[in-house]
């Protein structure tokens, strides 16, 4: 049995490219038998499998199933996590493009037009808050969407359905009980999903200032 | 024939006192019934008075620079918006906001909400896509928002490379993380047009320096973040901005930051209760101090407690007349009436001094009272009338603040003469019958005696220092400058006066700015006069004059540039199917073709002529996140278009002189403010009424004193202290580091009436030489004295109140009457010494 509940994310999880990096840490494993867990346990489990870690690197493999395409866009490149607040992101070719998120201060660049775009985010939308949402044990749940968890094996998933009309529509996360992330889909309103299949995530490596560099 | 008629005018004024006296002395009840009869509905009126507190409605703004100014504030809403500025440290501000914005999003007044909007950041979430939606509308009209200057960009996405390139970069957005934000934009603009305009949407709607860096209003050095909110009700509505202000201050208690409030309207409001508090503590401490020096002077209880009956008689019944004639009153003007404290009072030392005097040299309380009534009584008309002569001249003025500063004070200066003149004469029969005095012991003289012995015996040497103390006051009065900056005149501690400064001092582009007003009926044509504006606008900024100028047409082209745009794209596009290979392109680049279906037909009729694009552009951009844009520069109000330009500059470098020569060639009739026009023209305004004031009352003083004096003696004393305290009183702002402004400057008027009256006094009494010449001196110079000291104790309390225009007229008025005094009590007698040879005692 899946139990639901309703609860409400902080405003960094509304609709916006933060929900995309904020997820894009998580990864998915083999589905067994299915245990079912109450949202506050599904959240607990994934603040527990943080508790300690203060960084992380992963390779990633990227489907994205779009409305605009007609093809798959599949890429694949390598995340880095370091608390309290930054995140690397990069697209191998031949869809280059490197993200970082300092604190809440996003920027993109496309190494094939040496172009930058730098887009300000407001504060909660950072990681930061995220972050500091999980330090705490979680034993109530915010208001504003619908959540769903359960574990098959080891692996345990979380299903967050976001109220509202826009935006995304329900983001899967699979994870194992030491944290690390396996996959994240995230499906959108508009039928657009996307599919981040996590590989070789190495937790507590020692990431510097400069594995956290542009160019 | 003018010797007559100034004797007829005596003999009415000699009998209009005498008849004063009668009824005074004899008809008490006559006199409460009269009072009562004028209290009534003076009391009606002062109930259905409105009072002002708009600092704008002091001067007049029936056209000019300040009318399209305050036109301004109300076409785009900025007078009505409330402006929140935080303090502290950065790490700080951030939250402090966040919460604060919350707590104004969620504040109630009568149950409603306070605020419509409350806008605390520049990026908003949920404004992505109306903003796509827009981009994408302005990516298929380059005709409207690209100039020829980008066609060649333009030109270069529509080549098969072009394309290719741009949907590669479309790939990859949309294969990144952000292509969930970068979709709505790519399926509207797929060749990435947006390159090319949003640059000058960014250029356009950045009014304020602020870190680019941030989401929110916050100044580059991360101190100081602006919330903008707009309230529900206008706020002129006074009974909702108090309640909404009362609202905001729970709403800012406790926060971790400073948070100060500002906005045009709401201001008024927020130092209502300061305001009033400063006005009504002047009131008290000169009123104190008035009833102090009084009865520290005569030592008589009953006569010092009818000094407020008086002063309060006296200004009720100004504000009532006045209320008569004013629908509203500003509350500046109302402060003024406590000039009346001591003006009011002086009359009151004046005759009293006479009664006492007569009392003491032996006469009967009726005959001692006839001689103060009618003798001195006489003088004090006269003065009364020159003091309120000058002030009720001021009316003449189309400045609401000396039209009202001289009606109230000029009506207060009659009325408190005639309160004085019937309601002493009963108080103090009922004094000398209920608690007469056992002996009248001798008033003290203040050392008047040796005063008046040492300026006959030094006549000479006084003339002197005084002609040489004239001519350095003089000297220094040239250097007097004026001060046309508005602000200096509203209060120093104005908590939306100092936020008012904060901002700009934190965000503003430039110290100055300078806007232009196109006006018309007709929106194209009201766009392309603009544009003749903006290209002169272009040409300034360039030579390095202006620093920055912003306006509607840096985002959507005049027609004339219209049709220049879409000449070149027909040329340039001539012969090619830029649609059909846009559309080949996408099929090669793996895109679904349909939902690009709104952006090939977008580039198919790129080189279309299509009538009133700018009408439909206006409407699209009001329609998006970008509508602030549009809400600054352009405004339908009453059928007409007003296209509003605005140009920012530092100072000196600019000259806006030969800007707006040039401008008004080019565009004759156009409308130009700011804040330096908006001083000029108010300076302007006061240099007029300055100049028929000054004649008027001049000539009413004049006309005045020749029918008091028969002799020319008597007309020169009386204007010589005048004179010289008017000098000295410009010679010593220079020295105190003051400057002229639109306020102080009636003060020289004023200092005309007033000032006069103690060379009359004193030549009224000790003019004539002869036996006892010297106790008359000390007599008149007594009641001189306690005059200027009163004066002073009323006009003290201006000098000290919060309030830059009050606070410049306190200061120059003091040093006026300060002055006249010492000129009247040191240098007459002197200069008097000189014309005769008074004995002394």
């Amino acid at each position: 049995m899946i139990r639901t509940h309703s609860f409400s994310v902080p405003p960094c999880l509304r609709g916006s490219a933060t929900v995309v990096l904020l997820l894009s840490l998580f990864g998915v494993a083999t589905m067994a038998a299915a245990e079912p867990l109450t949202p506050v346990e599904g959240l607990e489990l994934l603040r527990r499998g943080f508790a300690g870690m203060t960084d992380f690197t992963a390779e990633i493999t990227q489907e994205k199933q779009l409305s605009l395409m007609k093809k798959k866009l599949t890429s694949t490149g390598r995340v880095r996590f370091r608390r309290p607040g930054s995140f690397f992101m990069e697209i191998f070719a031949p869809y280059s493009s490197r993200l970082l998120l300092e604190k809440s201060d996003l920027t993109i660049f496309y190494p094939a037009e040496k172009s930058r775009q730098k887009i300000p985010l407001p504060a909660e939308e950072g990681l930061g808050r995220w972050f500091t949402y999980l330090d705490k044990p979680i034993t109530t749940l915010p208001e504003g969407v619908q959540l769903q968890a359960e574990r098959h094996g080891e692996i345990c998933t979380l299903r967050i359905a976001p109220q509202g009309k826009q935006g995304v529509r329900e983001l899967t996360l699979l994870f194992l009980d030491d944290g690390r992330i396996k996959r994240v889909i995230i499906e959108e309103q508009n039928g657009d999903r996307n599919s981040i299949t996590f590989r070789n995530m190495k937790k507590n490596v020692g990431l510097t200032d400069k594995e956290f560099r542009l160019e | 024939m003018i010797s007559r008629l100034f004797a007829l005018l005596n003999a009415a004024v000699t009998a209009h006192l005498n008849w004063i006296w009668r009824v005074s002395v004899r008809s008490p009840r006559m006199v409460a019934f009269g009072t009562l009869l004028l209290l009534i509905p003076a009391l009606w009126s002062v109930a259905t008075t409105r009072f002002e507190f708009d600092i704008f409605r002091l001067f007049p703004a029936e056209k000019g620079a300040l009318r399209l100014f305050l036109d301004s504030l109300e076409w785009t809403g900025s007078g009505q918006e409330a402006f929140f500025v935080l303090e502290g440290a950065k790490g700080e501000l951030i939250p402090a906001a966040t919460e604060f914005a919350q707590k104004l999003s969620a504040l109630k007044v009568d149950g409603g909400p306070a605020f419509k909007k409350v806008t605390w950041r520049t990026v908003d979430p949920a404004e992505a896509e109306p903003f796509a939606a827009f981009v994408g509308y302005a990516a298929t009209r380059p005709e409207l928002f690209l100039t020829p200057a980008e066609l060649a960009g333009l030109q270069e996405r529509l080549t098969p490379q072009g394309m290719e390139r741009a949907l590669r970069r479309a790939t990859t957005e949309l294969a990144g993380q952000a292509g969930m934000v970068s979709r709505g934009l790519i399926v509207r603009d797929p060749l990435g047009i947006r390159e090319l305009i949003l640059p000058r949407l960014r250029q356009a709607s950045q009014t304020l320096d602020l870190d680019s860096s941030s989401p929110y209003f916050l100044s580059r050095d991360g101190r100081l973040l602006v919330i903008i909110a707009e309230p529900a009700k206008p706020v002129q509505e006074m009974a909702f901005a108090r309640k909404l202000v009362a609202a905001i201050n729970v709403a800012r208690a406790g926060s971790r930051v400073k948070i100060s409030c500002a906005g045009a309207h709401l201001s008024a409001v927020i130092d209502e209760a300061s305001m009033k508090g400063n006005i009504v503590s002047c009131v008290i401490s000169s009123l104190a101090v008035v009833l102090g020096l009084f009865y520290f002077t005569y030592r008589r209880l009953l006569p010092t407690l009818l000094i407020p009956v008086i002063i309060f008689f006296g200004a009720f019944l100004a504000l009532g007349s006045a209320g008569l004639f004013l629908s509203s009153i500003h509350i500046i003007s109302f402060a003024f009436t406590a000039l009346i404290i001591g003006l009011g009072t002086d009359y009151s030392i004046h005759i009293y001094d006479r009664f006492y005097s007569e009392r003491q040299h032996g006469a009967e309380t009726e005959e001692a009272l006839r001689l103060a009534i009618t003798d001195t009584g006489h003088g004090v008309f006269t003065a009364a009338v020159t003091t309120a002569a000058p002030f009720l001249a001021l009316t003449i003025s189309d400045v609401r603040a000396l039209f009202e500063l001289g009606l109230l004070v000029g009506l207060g200066v009659l009325f408190s003469l005639y309160a004085t003149y019937f309601f002493l004469p009963p108080l103090l029969i009922f004094a000398e019958r209920r608690f007469p005095l056992a002996i009248y012991r001798p008033l003290p003289s203040f050392g008047l005696g040796p005063l008046w012995d040492c300026c006959i015996r030094r006549r000479r040497g006084i003339t002197i220092v005084t002609a040489l103390l004239i001519v350095l006051l003089l000297g220094a009065a040239t250097r007097l400058g004026f001060e046309g900056d508005l602000k200096k005149l509203q209060p120093r501690q104005s908590e939306a006066l100092l936020t008012q400064e904060k901002i700009e001092q934190h965000l503003n582009l430039s110290p100055k700015s300078l806007m232009i007003a196109v006006e018309g009926s007709d929106l194209s044509q009201v766009l392309a006069r603009g544009a003749r504006a903006d290209a002169l606008a272009e040409r300034y900024r360039r030579q390095g004059e202006l620093v920055a100028w912003s306006s509607l047409g840096q985002i959507i082209n005049a027609p004339r540039n219209q049709k220049v745009m879409t000449g070149l794209l027909t040329t340039a596009l001539a012969g090619r199917d830029s649609a059909g290979e846009l559309r080949r392109a996408l099929e090669r680049g793996g895109f679904s073709i349909e939902p690009f279906a709104p952006a090939l037909a977008g580039v198919a009729a790129f080189a279309d002529s299509r009538p009133d694009g700018a009408a439909e552009a206006v409407k699209r951009l009001s329609a998006s996140p970008l509508k602030g844009v549009v809400e600054r520069h352009l405004v339908k109000h009453d059928g007409v278009w007003r296209l509003l330009s605005h140009l920012s500059y530092n100072g000196e470098e600019f000259h806006r002189e030969r800007f707006l020569a040039e401008l008004a060639t080019e565009l004759p009739g156009v409308r130009t403010t700011g804040v330096d026009l908006v001083a000029e023209q108010l300076s302007s305004s006061v240099r007029r009424s300055f100049g028929w004031t000054l004649l008027l009352g001049g000539i009413l003083v004049l006309l005045l004193l020749m029918s008091h004096f028969e002799s020319k003696a008597g007309i020169f004393a009386s204007l010589f202290p005048v004179f010289a305290g008017g000098v000295a009183m410009l010679g010593l702002m220079v020295f105190t580091g003051m400057k002229l402004n639109f306020m102080n400057s009636m003060v020289i008027i004023t200092i005309l009436g007033m000032g006069s009256d103690y060379g009359l006094h004193i030549f009224h009494r000790a003019g004539s030489v002869g036996p006892g010449q010297r106790e008359r001196f000390i007599q008149a110079g007594r009641a001189v004295l306690l005059s200027a000291l009163t004066t002073i104790a009323g006009f003290g309390s201006l000098a000290f109140t919060d309030y830059g225009a009050m606070s410049s007229i306190g200061w120059a008025t003091n040093y006026g009457i300060a002055a006249t005094a010492l000129f009247s009590l040191i240098s007459l007698p002197a200069l008097l010494a000189l014309r005769g040879s008074p004995k002394g005692s």
